[in-house]
Parts: structure tokens; C-alpha cells; sequence
């Protein structure tokens, strides 16, 4: 085997190793098509490509819905434990102080925008943690039907975390411009709109595709049923 | 569908590619040379097409001594749209005619 053939090899069986579980089964059959290719530099640049898929981050089929409890149960942790950020809501009166001592519009402008963004985030963060505790029944388990519709009520509602999203974003944006640090404010910014708004759009289209795979199972099981 | 199905160019041309025979498996290392689409395009495509329900995949029954290959067919919603889709970008790369024969008594020209 040439040294090109061997490092295709080694970038597609890494591609299926590191592609999401929604991508497995494709990222096999990139692998499995390189290694029929004839020519070795063909090979190689085939096995390149395929690490694109490593970019779609998707989770794995929904096939049952008896699958869904043990994922509601995993999604309401997480949001619960992501709600646990409310408490930057105390930043709010912190910052306030310190507005009213900086000096320069720089600063000024910098704190208010600290103030601003840790009242928004946080207060949503707080509403969310209520919500969570309230409708949440432990027997909503046993309920399939229930609990699948409690689900999708869940991921609809997700969209909504653009809100501490961009909060946070702006009260990151606020704390470097008040400190006149005009470097760190700039790769932030870069690094941000880099990153989060393509991993936003990416969590929200796993969202609607579970949204779709539910219905799908449901509308499986009705015709089933109607039999 | 809610996930958005782009109407590429490179999609019109994995389409027409599957509609050159419509009852036959294919093997992504065979639209690509036939496409000319690189591997990073052209799977992107299958994946959405796949989500769409417009693509079957199947792993071929294991030959022996050679891994199984996977192979993709279009649906019947996938012919369908395949060929709506085929047909409008022949339409647009004819271009439109300045005016047709219905406008005068319905005479083709």
C-alpha cells in the first residue's frame, strides 16, 4: 500500500470515528467507496472531501418513540442545568455601581451594556428554571403519548435560547469595552459570530428534524393502530 | 419538510444523473465521476435528499472478501420531484421563447 492510499485510509476510517451518530452510516459509505477507487491520489482526494460531514453534527435516527422518555429526561437536565445561570442577574446591580464610577463614554457605554445584558439573561434564564420546575411530573413517564408531546413542546421551545444567547454575548462585548481592551473585544466578536450562530442554526435544524421524526413515528403508529 | 431542500445546480445534476436510469442502485463513487461533484458535495445532497424521504439507501449484499458498498435510489417522491426538477432547469437553460404561439390563435412556433 502507497503512502497516499494509506493516508486516505486513515482520513476516512477517522471521519467515521469522529462523525456524528446522524452521520455514521454515510460517513461508512464514503470510507467504503474509497476503497474501491483505483487510483490512489483519486482516493486521497475523496477521502479529503468526506471530512465535510464531520461539519453536520447530528444526532442518531429517532426509530421508536420509547426512545423519547430517556431523551426528554436528558433535555430537561440539560436546560435545567443551563437555566442555573440566572444568577448573572446579580451582575446586574454590581455593574451599576461601577457604571456610575467609570469615566469616558467608552466605559460608560460598556458597563450599560453589562447591566443591560445580565438583567435580560438573566431573568429569562429565571422564567425558564420556573417553567422547568412546574408542569414536571415524574409519572409523565408512563404516558408515551404525553411525554412525546411534552418532547416536542421542549425542542420547540429551544429556538427560544437565542435570547441568553446574545445576552451573554453582549455582556462579554460590554465587560471587554469598558476595560478599553480593544483586541480581546475583537476576537471575541470573531470568534463568536464564527462559531455560535452556525452551531445555533445547527441545533435548530436537529430540533425540527426530531420534530419531524416524532411525527413521522406518530403518524406510523396511528396507521397502525387504525388497522 | 420544515429542513430546507435547496435547489442547487449540483442537485439538478445528481437528479438527472439518477434519472438516467431510474430501477438501478448506484454507488456514490459513480455519480461523482459521472456528476463530476466531489465527495463533499455530493454527500451533502444524498444526506438531504435522504431526510426528504426522495432517497432510499441500501448496504449491497457483501461480496466475499470486499466490505459491503452503500447505495442510494430515488423514491417515488424523489422521481417525482426529480423530474419536475430535470425539466425546470432544461427550461431555464433553453431560456424562455419572446412569446409563444398561444398569443396568436395557438400556432407553435
Amino acid at each position: 500500500m502507497t503512502r497516499t492510499r494509506r493516508l486516505a485510509v486513515r482520513i476516512s476510517s477517522g471521519v467515521v470515528r469522529w462523525a456524528s451518530p446522524g452521520c455514521k452510516e454515510w460517513a461508512e459509505g464514503l470510507e467504503r467507496e474509497a476503497a474501491v477507487i483505483e487510483s490512489d491520489w483519486a482516493a486521497l482526494g475523496w477521502a479529503i472531501g468526506s471530512t465535510r460531514i464531520l461539519l453536520d453534527r447530528r444526532p442518531a435516527l429517532l426509530t421508536s418513540l420509547d426512545d423519547v422518555p430517556k431523551l426528554l429526561q436528558r433535555l430537561v437536565e440539560q436546560s435545567r442545568s443551563g437555566a442555573n445561570m440566572w444568577l448573572m442577574i446579580l451582575y446586574g446591580p454590581l455593574f451599576l455601581w461601577k457604571f456610575f464610577e467609570a469615566r469616558g463614554p467608552f466605559a460608560h457605554t460598556g458597563y450599560a451594556i453589562v447591566v443591560l445584558a445580565s438583567i435580560i439573561a438573566g431573568t429569562f434564564l429565571l422564567l425558564e428554571r420556573h417553567r422547568l420546575k412546574e408542569p414536571w411530573k415524574d409519572d409523565i413517564y408512563d404516558d408515551l403519548i404525553a411525554c412525546t408531546n411534552f418532547y416536542k413542546t421542549q425542542l420547540r421551545h429551544r429556538d427560544r435560547l437565542w435570547i441568553p444567547s446574545v445576552s451573554y454575548f453582549c455582556f462579554c462585548f460590554g465587560l471587554f469595552m469598558s476595560d478599553h481592551d480593544v483586541i480581546l473585544l475583537v476576537l471575541f466578536c470573531g470568534l463568536f459570530f464564527l462559531f455560535i450562530p452556525p452551531l445555533m442554526q445547527q441545533r435548530r435544524q436537529n430540533n425540527l428534524r426530531r420534530i419531524e421524526e416524532i411525527d413521522a413515528l406518530l403518524a406510523e403508529q396511528d396507521g397502525v393502530n387504525g388497522l | 419538510m420544515s429542513v430546507k431542500m435547496r435547489r442547487s445546480p449540483q442537485t439538478a445534476l445528481v437528479m438527472a444523473e439518477f434519472l438516467s436510469d431510474e430501477q438501478l442502485w448506484r454507488y456514490g463513487y459513480d455519480i461523482s465521476r459521472n456528476t463530476g461533484l466531489k465527495s463533499g458535495t455530493l454527500y451533502p445532497i444524498l444526506m438531504r435528499l435522504a431526510e426528504h424521504r426522495m432517497l432510499k439507501t441500501s448496504w449491497e449484499t457483501a461480496e466475499t472478501g470486499r466490505p459491503p458498498r452503500h447505495m442510494y435510489k430515488l423514491t417515488k417522491d424523489g422521481l417525482r420531484y426529480a423530474r419536475e426538477m430535470v425539466s425546470e432547469a432544461a427550461a431555464q437553460a433553453v431560456g424562455e421563447p419572446a412569446f409563444d404561439g398561444a398569443a396568436f390563435g395557438g400556432v407553435g412556433l
